[in-house]
């Protein structure tokens, strides 16, 4: 019963754990470099949230949405600010990683100076107050919530990317740059548009993330970059439906590690993910899509 | 009016030469071949021409207008498409997807009459295209540069990668679209098959013009002849 109950709870983390990173592949597929402040986008939907839970009452289900378009603004106007003419800088790639690097630790400091650095958290029941039944065994409500949450708004993303003429335009910058620069992309504005919606979905888990993480601190952000890389390596970097397969990997490998051998379980994941490097480096679905 | 007119043309990559002084010219429904050894600056040269990197000196005359320093999709409203080398696709996106995309800059949506002139298409129009054979993903290329329903054609490498079948089907259909009113700049490895193509060729060493004619001519230049012909 236990293997089942670790089954169950692996899918319904590795759900969240997929839309937790969606965000993270989608800016790498664009701009071919891991944008190091992604868990500290979390931590601010998390403090956003919960902000907006206590002030206003405001259903965290409803701030998984309330806190996009703000992001996605603030996100294309960096990208038009600094991140595009950084692309004309003789190394773009390093210069990024240090610039969202230095974002990252802006980011947690002033969360610290004005917020403190006290975990957050925010109850339960603002969700769902009772346990979910199933197969005979009891899980959290919010589990539940969580991970039915993720799977429309991934949806969303994958909508975004293959039925509409944007997100076509981005899988193509995705492709190859140079040759949607060719047929008359405009690079720059996708990608920046793309950067934002990135940063907003980001945000958005960062809504419900507390209910799945126990709360949200705002030095969470690193280790929260370094998870979503993991699931984004396994799965495919750059491709967004091998995310969803790599998060739900990453959370069943996390919850059979804890069942059967609780001390190595904050290690095994990233040992899945150097096995991943050394057999297949493209990622579980990297061959598949690229072939096809 | 000459359809392309490129002068004195150069272009600094990495703080080296990599094109001098380099100048052509096209007429209305010229095909027009670029030959040279690898390195000599033949991609360069349409990369250039597409807008896709600065020009350091020079200019380029686009039905007399001067586009030397619009941006590449300015040149795809201006008529001027582009094959690049390799597949020329985009592998994670379907061959319909790739040949809408191929026509945004017009909003042309309309693939029927590119899939006319491609019928192998007809079937894979919902394959990505990375899935495609090599011969497949280029006429994928061809139909995505022709969605833009241009004037002037660029195709880099028409040969690369394809078996000599595959590649002479390929070079048979430069003339039925040359009929269609476009002009095309072919770059080349295979000097024979590039000659029975086109109304003029030049070829490019070291970033630099050095022969220029018709095939007729450049058939008749010993220089010509003794370093791209002899031993081929």
């Amino acid at each position: 019963m236990l293997f089942e109950y670790a089954i169950v709870a692996g899918v319904l983390f590795g759900l969240f754990y997929s839309f937790l990173s969606i965000g993270l592949n989608l800016v790498f597929g664009v701009q071919r470099i891991v944008n190091l402040a992604h868990g500290d986008v979390i931590m601010i939907g998390g403090f956003a949230s919960w902000e907006l839970y206590y002030t206003y009452h405001l259903n965290p289900l409803i701030s998984v949405v309330v806190v996009i378009p703000p992001t996605v603004l603030v996100g294309y106007i960096i990208y038009r600010l600094v991140i595009g003419p950084l692309s004309k800088a003789k190394d773009p790639e390093m210069l990024s990683l240090i610039l969202f690097f230095g974002v990252s630790q802006i980011l947690e400091a002033l969360v610290t100076i004005f917020l403190g650095n006290n975990q957050r958290s925010i109850p339960d029941s603002s969700l769902i107050s009772k346990p979910v039944q199933f197969l005979g065994q009891s899980y959290p409500g919010v589990w539940w919530i969580v991970a039915a949450a993720s799977i429309p708004m991934m949806g969303l993303v994958l909508l975004y990317l293959y039925k509409t003429k944007l997100g076509t335009a981005t899988r193509a910058i995705m492709a190859d740059a140079v040759e949607a620069a060719a047929v008359g992309i405009d690079v720059r504005k996708v990608s920046a548009i793309t950067f934002g919606v990135g940063l907003g979905i980001t945000a958005s888990v960062g809504a419900i993330a507390p209910f799945m993480l126990g709360g949200v601190d705002p030095s969470e952000g690193v280790n929260l970059t370094i998870l979503a890389f993991a699931v984004i390596v396994i799965g495919s970097l750059g491709n967004i439906a091998g995310t969803v397969v790599g998060g739900i990997i990453f959370g069943l490998a996390l919850e059979l590690t804890q069942l059967y051998i609780p001390s190595w379980s904050s290690l095994i994941p990233y040992a899945l993910l150097l096995i991943v490097l050394l057999v297949k480096p493209s990622g579980v679905l990297g061959r598949r899509l690229r072939s096809a | 009016m000459q359809k392309l007119v490129v002068e004195d043309l150069g272009v600094v990559l990495g703080g080296k030469e990599v094109l001098k002084s380099v100048s052509i010219q096209l007429q209305h429904i010229d095909i027009v071949g670029v030959v040279g050894a690898n390195g000599a600056g033949k991609t360069t040269l349409l990369n250039a021409l597409a807008g896709l990197i600065p020009v350091a000196q020079g200019r380029v005359y686009l039905d007399g207008n001067d586009v030397t320093h619009t941006s590449p999709d300015e040149r795809l409203r201006r008529s001027i498409s582009y094959v690049p080398d390799g597949s020329g696709v985009f592998s994670t996106l379907t061959v319909r997807e790739n040949l809408i995309l191929g026509g945004h800059i017009r909003q042309s949506t309309e693939i029927d009459s590119v899939l006319s002139l491609l019928p192998d298409l007809v079937d894979c129009l919902d394959r990505f295209a990375g899935s495609l054979t090599a011969f497949q993903r280029r006429q994928c290329a061809f139909g995505r540069a022709l969605m833009s329903q241009p004037s002037l054609l660029m195709v880099d490498e028409l040969s690369l990668g394809l078996s000599p079948i595959s590649a002479d089907a390929l070079a048979r259909l430069l003339p039925d679209i040359a009929a269609h009113g476009v002009a095309i700049i072919v770059v080349e490895q295979d000097i024979d098959r590039v000659l029975s193509l086109v109304d003029r060729a030049y070829v490019l060493e070291s970033g630099t013009v050095t022969i220029e004619g018709t095939p007729g001519e450049l058939l008749s230049s010993r220089g010509f002849v003794e370093r791209y012909l002899w031993g081929s």
